[in-house]
């Protein structure tokens, strides 16, 4: 059972549009089991359209997942005025099952605007589940423009990995 | 307008404390061109291109995801 794949799932079939950003989504770049970042931690990058975040609230909850802000449960009713506050607020919503599977559902991805990344995005497949994923490019520099300890942790830990990668060649020095 | 009843305010006060989180930022890291040529090299993979299959990378989560359950400190 993958909780992960089974939210996609319910997210593509209500038509949800989305992308995987974060560590999440460079992970389907890897190459090798050994380059995979090991999280249960996944981010999602939304539009900031209140229809749009409300089908994601309802698929979330299909899936068995309840909604939080913070460290409160997002209110209820869960209708499109409260929709139109969080994306006024560019708010993070976190959707979880409470036993460490964690998806960020965010309004923002640093530096970027949605159609943008949605415009150049990946689609992979994964179990027959169509996955749209951010370019690694924009991950990357989103992460840089973030500029968060975790990000520069993950950019210097990613610069490794791909120098391992492509056999030191061309060594990166972030 | 309508008043905002105590309930949807503190809801929103909640909010707002979580967008003034992710708004603490340190300023941006630098990305050198190196590094973005091995980006630019990865993107333009066979592999990485859009319908490729990624189960392997589900499989490869879950086993090391089953690895760490597994972990008993000696």
């Amino acid at each position: 059972m993958d909780a992960f794949l089974d939210l996609i799932r319910v997210l593509r079939q209500r038509g949800v549009r989305f992308v995987v950003m974060g560590v999440a989504g460079t992970n389907y770049y890897a190459q090798a089991a050994r380059v995979i970042f090991t999280t249960q931690d996944y981010d999602l990058f939304l539009p900031p359209d209140p229809d749009n975040l409300l089908s994601t609230w309802n698929a979330c909850e299909a899936a068995g997942l309840s909604l939080w802000t913070e460290s409160e449960p997002l209110d209820i009713p869960r209708d499109r005025w409260l929709a139109e506050q969080i994306v006024k607020r560019r708010a993070l919503i976190r959707a979880t099952d409470r036993r460490g599977f964690d998806v960020d559902l965010s309004l923002v991805m640093a530096g970027f605007d949605f159609e943008t990344v949605w415009g150049e995005r990946r689609v992979f497949i994964a179990d027959g589940v169509d996955i749209p994923v951010a370019r690694l490019r924009h991950i990357v520099e989103s992460k840089a423009a973030a500029g968060r300890d975790k990000d520069r942790l993950f950019l210097a830990t990613h610069a490794e990995a791909l120098r391992d990668l492509l056999g030191r060649e061309e060594p990166p020095s972030q | 307008m309508a008043a905002v009843n105590p309930t949807d305010d503190k809801a929103l006060r909640a909010i707002d404390a979580a967008v003034a989180d992710v708004a603490r930022l340190t300023g941006p890291a630098t990305l050198d061109d190196t590094y973005m040529r091995a980006v630019e090299r990865v993107e333009a993979m066979p592999e990485n291109q859009s319908g490729a299959d990624k189960t392997w990378v589900h499989e490869a989560l879950r086993q090391f995801q089953e690895h760490f359950r597994r972990a008993r400190r000696r």
